[in-house]
């Protein structure tokens, strides 16, 4: 299974992103550059990895989905194909409105970088993990999360450790504690499961969510 | 001050035909008439016509080479033009760099005086309303041009005023002021339209200070078309310098309302160290944006919204205002 994650200007959570997914069995991840189009298509799956994309010029992620990458995504997405966003991932899939919301700087005005809880709320695509809580990191200046309405499709949600999503364990300001979104076969969350996989990382919880990633692209 | 309405295929104005041929061409006849005082004063003057074609000729040359959109395809004979048929502005432009004319009646003030900055007005085309100035929001308000038209028309003024001011120095030449007609063809681009001669501009000797456009007829100083034949000769023998003077626009985006702003907060309690109580304070982003590019009429209003909803702005949390400078 090829799996391509994606290098933007910018970009500086790839090695770890790619580390991670080829520890799974059977999982070749791909280093795509963003002007390598062509090898887009032979990709059975994609993440995004987190960084600073363009700098994070005028918003994050929005000079990235500008990209005839993304648009290219765009379609590979109507043909089922999944596409994982991590952080600033997930913000370029916002601002491609391939993902519903935005993310405005966080409410503190403060990089966090930090462990956080978040707790499972997708039944579908991470329908495996559904109500988990799990110990990863985050690293984000940008990850408050605004829609103008409480959307459908969260994936996961700020939580304390027994996963009641308190105004505590809101880390960024982020509307209804919102960690992560799903929307048909496109994900994206904040926290980075690719720094929660081996034990000496501090947590080994970010496995497990990547490992529903891919075997839900296997089905 | 002619009105270009596509249902009726020929318009006679004071001095100039107008006949529109199909959707893409219209014939603009100049005649030898002549008029002042809104059509109270009349003559006909043999060669007239010739004459403020060949003005309207070389200088609507010039502006094209320095990047403004015109309504001139090309001049047919001594007389004729083929031009774009537009729906022209119910409204004129008028820009003036040194005082003379209406503005000296209205707030009784002597002639002659350059302006440190050259004045933008704006006048309601209405003979039987003898021309009123019309303030900007007036203008706006009451439909005659979208605010972002008049900017576009506006900068063009400007841009037109430079070229011409300039090159008429070069001359000898001072361009008192002068009145431009703009309009909307059927896709909504804008493009300078009517004419330029000694009819619509006043141009004094700058060693003599005589005058040398429709005063003299308005007046009674003499002949007018001795003056017309000064003007054309003066700047049929200069080598024009076309000028490209950039077109800036400026987007200004702001936070929707009711979307958190914590950047604004950090100022807004920064700002409370001078003593200062704020309701809120809200931090935005301003753009400036210059072209070079603009022979050709462009949709810019168009142009730049796509731009700014699908990059500049997000809309979901974002509103943009665009200014054209």
């Amino acid at each position: 299974m090829e799996i391509g994650v994606f290098r933007f200007p910018g970009t500086n959570n790839e090695h770890e992103t790619l580390r991670a997914l080829n520890n799974f069995e059977g999982v070749s991840a791909n280093l795509i550059e963003y002007k390598d189009l062509q090898r887009i298509n032979d990709q059975d799956a994609f993440v995004i990895p987190g960084g600073f994309s363009f700098g994070d010029i005028l918003r994050a992620g929005a000079i990235a989905k500008t990209t005839e990458t993304v648009q290219l995504l765009r379609d590979e997405t109507l043909s089922g194909k999944l596409v994982f966003g991590i952080c600033n991932g997930f913000q370029i899939l916002t601002e491609a409105g391939l993902l519903p919301g935005a993310l405005l700087p966080n409410r503190h005005t403060r990089f966090v970088s930090k462990f956080i809880n978040i707790k499972i709320s997708d039944d579908k695509l991470f329908g495996d993990l559904f109500n988990q809580v799990m110990r990863i990191p985050i690293a984000h200046f940008e990850g408050n999360y605004w829609n103008t309405t409480r959307p459908d499709g969260v994936l996961a949600r700020y939580s304390d450790i027994d996963g009641r999503d308190t105004e505590d364990s809101n880390p960024n300001g982020s509307l209804d504690n919102i960690a992560g979104m799903v929307k048909n076969s496109v994900a994206g969350m904040m926290p980075h499961p690719e720094r929660a996989f081996f034990k000496h990382q501090g947590s080994t919880d970010g496995r497990k969510i990547l490992k529903v990633f891919v075997e839900a692209i296997k089905c | 001050m002619m009105r270009q309405e596509n249902e009726e295929k020929s318009y006679s104005g004071k001095v100039k035909t107008l006949e529109i041929l199909n959707s893409e061409t219209a014939k603009m006849i100049f005649r030898d008439d002549i008029t002042a005082g809104d059509g109270a004063k009349k003559d006909n003057l043999n060669g007239k016509g010739a004459l403020n074609a060949r003005m309207t000729e070389i200088l609507f040359n010039l502006l094209t080479s320095s990047g403004i959109p015109t309504h001139i395809l090309k001049k047919e004979d001594d007389i004729t033009f083929l031009v774009r048929p537009l729906k022209i502005f119910p409204v004129e432009v008028v820009i003036r760099n040194t005082l003379a004319g209406s503005i000296c009646r209205r707030y009784g003030i002597p002639e002659g005086e350059e302006l440190k900055k050259p004045l933008l007005e704006i006048f309601v085309k209405d003979d039987e309303l003898h021309d009123p100035l019309i303030s900007e929001s007036v203008a706006v308000s009451l439909g005659y041009i979208e605010e972002f038209e008049l900017g576009l028309v506006k900068a063009y003024a400007h841009r037109v005023n430079k070229v011409l001011k300039h090159n008429f120095d070069k001359a000898g030449l001072i361009l008192v002021d002068f009145k431009l007609e703009f309009g909307r063809d059927k896709n909504g681009l804008i493009w300078l339209a009517d004419e330029l001669s000694g009819d619509s501009m006043r141009v004094w000797d700058k060693e003599t200070r005589q005058k040398l456009d429709k005063d003299v007829f308005r007046k009674d100083l003499g002949d007018v078309l001795e003056g017309y034949r000064t003007l054309e000769k003066r700047l049929s023998e200069i080598e024009f310098e076309p000028l490209r003077e950039p077109l800036n626009v400026n987007i200004i985006i702001t936070p929707k309302e009711g979307i958190p702003n914590p950047g604004g907060n950090v100022v807004k309690r920064a700002i409370e160290n001078f003593g200062i109580n704020t309701q809120s304070v809200r931090l935005g982003k301003f753009i400036q944006i210059s072209f070079q590019e603009n022979l050709e009429s462009r949709n810019w209003k168009e142009e730049f919204h796509k731009v700014n909803n699908e990059l500049l702005t997000n809309p979901l949390i974002e509103v943009f205002k665009i200014q054209i400078r």
